[in-house]
């Protein structure tokens, strides 16, 4: 493992991350609520919102207009990949959105802020989310 | 409009968490851009707060039972990390120690 790279820790636990779309399944609507945290290995598309962090793994897209009450962790794709890009595509995110280097990105990404990692590629809008536009949202313990 | 995150200690949930969703997984980011990519000549403003995030992610992690679940959600530098983690152990020993000396010699015996 390379030191100088900033290394994540997803402990599905401690993070509550209680949701999951497995690689190779794919979910789409137009209302999708997940309580909870979401580690997206799959395909999900249409709207809807995540009550928690987002996870987009490598092999995870995310088409659509999602609104996100916590942090993203784009490793994957948002809006799709080259041959099926969706330019409707907006991640309304009340957190920070971390890109890492495998993370692309087509759509527009709102946060509060973003962190993006040497090679990631960001071909969308980013707009910063002022903090009156947040909403109250998770009830920590 | 308010929502209510799941009871994360109820331990059906737990298992569930770590049946369906999966274990504990590691993924590298990348190199921090931001961060790594600093200028060698002029001034270079720090606004970037990684350094105190850092030393407390270091600090919360020697405390914490289990040290992964501490930074668990937070991308750090393992590296960095480390070497925190060894400058707060060593300024504590070196704290700990002045504060001895101090007390011996100051002491009413």
């Amino acid at each position: 493992m390379d030191a100088s790279q900033d290394t994540l820790v997803i402990d599905p636990v401690k993070l509550n991350i209680v949701n999951r779309v497995a690689a190779g399944s794919s979910v789409s609507g137009e209302q999708l609520h997940f309580k909870g945290g979401l580690l997206l290995q799959g395909s999900l598309s249409g709207r809807g919102e995540v009550a928690g962090r987002l996870v987009v793994w490598p092999t995870g897209q995310l088409i659509g207009k999602y609104k996100v009450f916590g942090d993203v962790y784009l490793l994957g794709h948002l809006g799709g990949v080259t041959d099926e890009l969706d330019p409707h595509t907006t991640l309304e995110c009340h957190g920070t959105v971390y890109v890492s280097s495998t993370g692309v990105s087509t759509g527009t990404i709102m946060a509060h802020r973003l962190r993006m990692y040497d090679g990631a590629t960001l071909q969308g809008p980013f707009r910063t989310l002022r903090s009156n536009q947040s909403l109250p949202v998770l009830n920590r313990p | 409009m308010i929502m209510k995150r799941m009871d994360p200690t109820d331990p059906l949930d737990i298992y569930f968490t770590e049946h369906v969703v999966g274990p504990t997984a590691v993924v590298q980011l990348g190199r921090s851009a931001t961060v790594r990519r600093q200028p060698k000549r002029g001034v270079m403003l720090d606004m970037l707060k990684d350094k105190p995030m850092l030393v407390g992610v270091a600090a919360q992690s020697l405390l914490a039972k289990d040290p992964a679940r501490a930074i668990a959600g937070k991308p750090v530098s393992l590296q960095g990390l480390r070497n925190w983690r060894r400058t707060l152990v060593v300024g504590g020993l070196l704290t700990w120690s002045a504060v001895l000396v101090a007390a011996t010699r100051w002491w009413p015996f």
